[in-house]
């Protein structure tokens, strides 16, 4: 019964699919814990060393581009150095053939000299020698006007523009000018693809390089000397240098389309004066070599990361929902009724906390279901018990009724068959007989039901207990008689207080128990003092009680279990209903006996002081009822007929009807006695009924409600109107008396 | 009673992760620095291996000039032109092959289009041997190495741009006429006679005889052109020459003149004659003096361009070169043996002596 319970909230799967969600959402929140500062720190790192190599590059590519630069300087002041030489004395006539073979020996000794060219101090060209064209000696021209000369004489030195010879080679005019006012100045043409064993031997990287552009961005000496002489145009690099700004802080490297056509990193330094570019470029991919290393060493790294963050996340998970899914597992089995299993949980956690609050629950629930199904079980064998009651009585009420109808059905045939009065007498004394018994069955019956009903109220008061063993004698003395038994009666002169009605049927069953189990002997009645009051005891020589059926003797319906031939009469209802009065009277009820020897039933009865008088005794069953008017309702015609025959062969003088009248002034003058049954034809109610006529006839009318109806409801409400209640069926004798007592009362 | 057990994690278990995080990060790094080189080590190696396979051999045909007499020009040649190669990295067997055909102006389209059959990438003809494969190259690119003006004899458009398929290498042998005219005249002081012989089939003789015409002319020397068709109209010529009789000898620079040193050597130390050429080989030989560019660097610059166009460059974007380093190369033995005082401005000029 407990499965419906657990399976209301888990799906028809035994709650697999929460936990695996569990788990994933763990896994997912620790990988995510985990990578996204791996991912963030990854990229950070990158975009980091990114701009510091950059940064780096583009010092080192500076450094580069002066060192160059330092270079080629060097290479021009070289040049330079041996035309001052030239120089340094003034020129005299004469000197020519002197100075012409100085002049051979700068051509020796600068192989990068084509032309040298030595003018005097007025500008006349005295020598000129030539590795292409013939010489010159002293031929005297004019050349103060070119502007080597007129640049040398005014700086002290002077350096052209770069002319290509023949569209292809480039050249450089240097001048130098002697000290003075009258210096000699010497003109040489450099062929500048001497610069090339320079700047071939500047190495950047596997694959980088340094060249030279002149002011207006052509290339002048480069590694690749087909590029020179190809006249290469590179004045959009000289441009972009030209054109980024200069800024203090660190140097940056410039992304362009290089000398040979791929994209590089490149940085420029000036020379001065001639304003040439020195420019030192490198692949980009060469570059960013190492900062792509880097960056699939991190990349590698975080990878692993990755999947290192991925196998614990997905270990601890799996750990962490470890004991959860044993919580799952029991709670489970013990909503499926297992109570017995118990969930062993020793992570030292909440999580084992919770685990032993399972298994409290588990043993609460146990030891709770344990006592219900007692509850159960004990309810279900008193409920069988009193199903197994009910059927015994229902059995020997049928039984039991089954008799005296049958006594009655042939009694009653009799007497059609034969009026004789003789006969009719004996038969009517039989027709009591039988009547009687069914009388006292259907009392028994009642009374069971009034005392379950509890609307039986005692009205305790003093009484001689004289009076209760006066009444008994008067009751049973007949019956001992006829049974050949001998019923003493010991006087008793003290007082009690009960109700004496009630006291008088509990000693009366008691009696006519031990009347009727008592084959042979007597039945002693009496009284004795005891500490507590008085014991009243019914002694007998009868069959006795086995220990074992003591106790249940006092069980409704039960008859013990007679040894003689005689059928034990009675519904065994007797002992229940003493048990029930005495408990409610508030007298103990003991029971001595000894099987075969006879028994002593005893009623516990409290002392008090003997009153002064007796109560009054009844009033003598005398003619109260001749000549009362009574009017009866009852919508039973046979019942109707009887009852109104029996009053007044009383001698009263009846008015019997069904039902009221409409007009109730049809009913005459107002009747002494009413006697109204409860369920009237359609839908009356006897009580209503008492109440219109009532209320009619302007008094309170003595009525009596008599009806079949013995439930406790119905009796409730009669009670609750005030009106005395007699329930059906019922002898004449005890109708005439409740009538008797009612006039009385007025 | 049932019951699961369910212990915590033990010491050694956490222990055990621990390591296990470690080892990870350690295999991690590795890998990051480890895998990628190794992996590029191996990729490498197995380029290398399909090259080692011979993929890509390139193949040079050489058209070398062969004269009348030996070879040894187009050998030395050769040989420059192949160190200049080694130099740059080719190694020949392995990643490239030479074709030599050596021959004369007539046969040299003929070997030229053997050489196309043969498959060459790159053809290089020295001196009169491009003209006749310049028709069969058939879009292959040439290389040449000629004394004259590549301009002039037609080759090129011009020299910084060629904008066809031929490029190579020039002597200036036009723009030396005139030096050379007078290292002659200042080796033989008061000499007026000049003497030039040259190889009159070579294409640009002509300008050389223009230039040399006008430079005596600006010295002021009488200049008598004997030409030569081929090599065995030598003889003859230097007897026209002895007969008409020369102050200085000038060898004008070409393969024909070139194979014909030793030659002329003798006939200019028997006549006590100064005798200049173009290549240092020429002195080396006997003769006095010679001025041009060095052979040696003269065809290593050759080994450049092609090594250029092997690479992929178009001919069309290979400037043609100058020969860069000239040397005056001074045969003091032969000045001794003619009896000759050699001025001061020469001695100081000579970048080479020979003892």
């Amino acid at each position: 019964m407990p499965t419906n319970a657990s399976s209301e909230a888990a799906p028809a799967a035994p709650g697999r699919p929460p936990r695996a969600t569990l788990r994933r959402r763990y896994a997912g929140i620790f990988v995510l814990l985990v990578s996204l500062p791996l991912l963030a720190d990854g990229l950070v790192t990158a975009t980091l060393i990114y701009r510091q190599q950059r940064e780096a590059l583009a010092a080192l590519q500076l450094a580069q581009a002066e060192t160059s630069a330092v270079r080629i300087q060097q290479f021009l002041r070289e040049v330079e150095l041996q035309l001052a030489w030239l120089t340094a004395l003034p020129w005299s006539a004469g000197a020519a053939p002197q100075r012409r073979l100085d002049v051979l020996r700068t051509l020796r000794q600068a192989p990068a000299i084509t032309d040298l060219v030595l003018l005097d101090g007025q500008g006349r060209e005295r020598v000129a020698e030539s590795r292409l064209a013939i010489s010159r000696l002293d031929s005297g021209a004019d050349r103060s006007v070119s502007p080597a000369f007129a640049g040398a004489r005014a700086h002290g030195s002077y350096r052209g523009d770069v002319t290509f010879r023949k569209g292809s080679e480039p050249f450089l005019t240097l001048a130098v000018a002697g000290p003075g006012p009258d210096g000699s100045v010497a003109i040489a043409e450099v062929n500048l693809k001497f610069i090339w064993d320079v700047v071939s031997r500047i190495r950047i990287g596997q694959h980088g390089l340094a060249y030279v552009l002149d002011r207006a961005g052509r290339l002048i000496a480069h590694p690749d000397i087909n590029l020179v002489l190809r006249n290469s145009d590179f004045s959009d690099i000289s441009r972009a240098f030209a054109a980024a700004p200069p800024g203090p802080g660190p140097a940056t490297a410039l992304q362009l389309r290089g000398s040979r056509g791929a994209e590089v990193l490149a940085s420029s330094v000036v020379l001065q004066p001639t304003l040439w570019r020195v420019v030192v470029e490198q692949p980009i991919d060469e570059a960013d070599a190492p900062l792509w290393a880097a960056a699939r060493g991190a990349l590698w790294v975080a990878a692993a990361g990755l999947l290192l963050a991925l196998g614990a996340a997905l270990w601890s998970a799996w750990r962490l929902t470890q004991p959860l899914r044993v919580l799952a597992q029991g709670a489970q089995r013990i909503g499926a009724g297992e109570l017995s299993h118990r969930i062993a949980l020793s992570s030292g956690d909440e999580l084992q906390q919770l685990g032993e609050r399972f298994n409290a629950m588990a043993v609460e629930l146990q030891a709770s279901y344990g006592s219900l199904e007692r509850q159960v079980q004990a309810r279900t064998r008193e409920l069988s018990e009193a199903n197994q009651a009910k059927s015994r009585l229902l059995a020997a009420a049928s039984h039991d009724l089954r008799q005296p109808l049958h006594a009655l059905n042939l009694m009653v045939a009799q007497w059609q068959l034969d009026p004789a009065a003789a006969q009719r007498q004996g038969l009517a004394a039989r027709i009591a007989q039988a009547i009687d018994a069914i009388n006292a069955l259907f009392d028994g019956l009642l009374d069971v039901s009034k005392l379950d009903a509890g609307v039986v109220t005692p009205q305790p008061q003093a009484l001689p207990l004289q009076q209760v063993l006066d009444r008994m004698d008067l009751s049973c003395a007949a019956a001992a008689r006829a049974k050949g038994l001998d019923l003493r009666i010991r006087a008793c002169a003290g007082w009690t207080h009960s109700d004496p009605v009630l006291l008088e049927r509990i000693v009366g069953n008691l009696v006519g128990n031990a009347l009727r189990y008592t084959r042979q002997g007597g039945v002693l009645l009496g009284c004795r003092r005891t500490t507590a009051g008085w014991r009243l005891a019914v002694w007998d020589t009868g069959i006795g009680i086995a220990p074992d059926e003591q106790a249940r003797i006092f069980d409704e319906f039960y008859r013990a279990p007679g040894g003689g031939a005689a059928a034990p009469e009675g519904l065994g209802l007797g002992l229940s209903i003493v048990a029930r009065l005495a408990a409610l009277l508030g007298h103990g009820v003991h029971l001595r006996s000894v099987a075969g020897r006879g028994s002593c039933f005893s009623v516990d009865l409290p002392a008090v002081p003997a009153q002064a008088a007796p109560p009054a005794a009844e009033p003598a069953l005398g003619d109260a009822l001749q000549g009362r008017r009574v009017l009866v309702v009852d919508n039973h015609e046979p019942v109707l007929h009887g009852t109104v025959q029996l009053l007044r062969g009383w001698g009263c003088s009846v008015q019997g009807l069904p039902c009221l009248p409409s007009d109730l002034h049809d009913l005459g003058p107002a009747p002494d006695l009413l006697l109204v049954d409860l369920h009237l034809d359609r839908g009356d109610d006897g009580v209503a009924v008492a109440e219109r006529l009532r209320a009619h006839f302007g008094r309170a009318l003595p009525t009596l409600v008599m009806t079949g109806d013995v439930t406790r409801p119905t009796r409730e409400r009669i009670a609750a109107a005030g009106l005395p209640q007699l329930e059906k069926p019922l002898s004449a004798l005890r109708l005439r008396s409740a009538l008797t007592r009612l006039l009385a009362r007025g | 009673m049932t019951v699961t057990p369910h212990r915590r994690t033990p010491t050694h278990a956490r222990r055990r992760l621990f390591l296990a995080h470690a080892g990870g990060v350690v295999l991690s790094h590795a890998c990051g620095v480890v895998l990628p080189h190794a992996c590029g080590v191996v990729l490498a190696a197995a380029a290398r291996g399909a090259a080692a396979q011979g993929t890509r051999k390139w193949r040079v045909g050489w058209l070398g000039w062969q004269g009348a007499v030996g070879g040894t020009a187009s050998a030395l040649a050769l040989a420059a032109f192949r160190s200049g190669l080694a130099d740059r990295g080719w190694v020949e067997g392995h990643d490239l092959e030479l074709l030599v055909r050596n021959g004369d102006r007539p046969r040299s389209g003929e070997l030229a289009a053997e050489l196309v059959q043969q498959d060459v990438h790159l053809l290089v003809a020295q001196g009169p041997m491009v003209f006749g494969a310049k028709p069969v190259a058939a879009g292959r690119p040439v290389v040449f190495c000629i004394n004259g003006d590549p301009v002039e004899a037609g080759l090129v458009s011009s020299l910084a741009r060629p904008a066809g398929n031929l490029t190579g290498i020039t002597a200036l042998s036009t723009e030396l006429a005139g030096k050379r005219v007078e290292l002659l005249q200042a080796a033989a002081p008061g000499g007026k006679r000049l003497a030039a012989v040259a190889n009159d089939v070579h294409p640009g003789v002509a300008i050389d005889r223009a230039a040399t015409q006008a430079a005596a002319r600006q010295l002021g020397l009488s200049l008598a052109w004997y030409g030569l068709q081929s090599a065995a109209d030598l003889e003859p010529a230097l007897d026209r020459v002895a007969r008409d009789g020369a102050d200085m000898l000038l060898a004008i620079p070409d393969a024909l003149i070139n194979g014909q040193a030793r030659l002329l050597a003798g006939f200019a130390a028997a006549r006590r004659v100064p005798s200049l050429s173009g290549w240092s080989e020429f002195a080396e030989a006997g003769n006095l003096m010679s001025y041009g560019p060095s052979a040696r660097g003269y065809f290593r610059q050759l080994a450049g361009i092609a090594d250029r166009l092997l690479r992929g460059a178009r001919p069309a974007d290979v400037a043609v070169e100058q020969a860069r380093d000239l040397e005056l190369v001074v045969n003091l033995r032969t000045a001794r043996a003619i009896g000759l005082q050699l001025p001061a401005e020469l001695l100081l000029r000579a970048d080479q002596r020979i003892e």
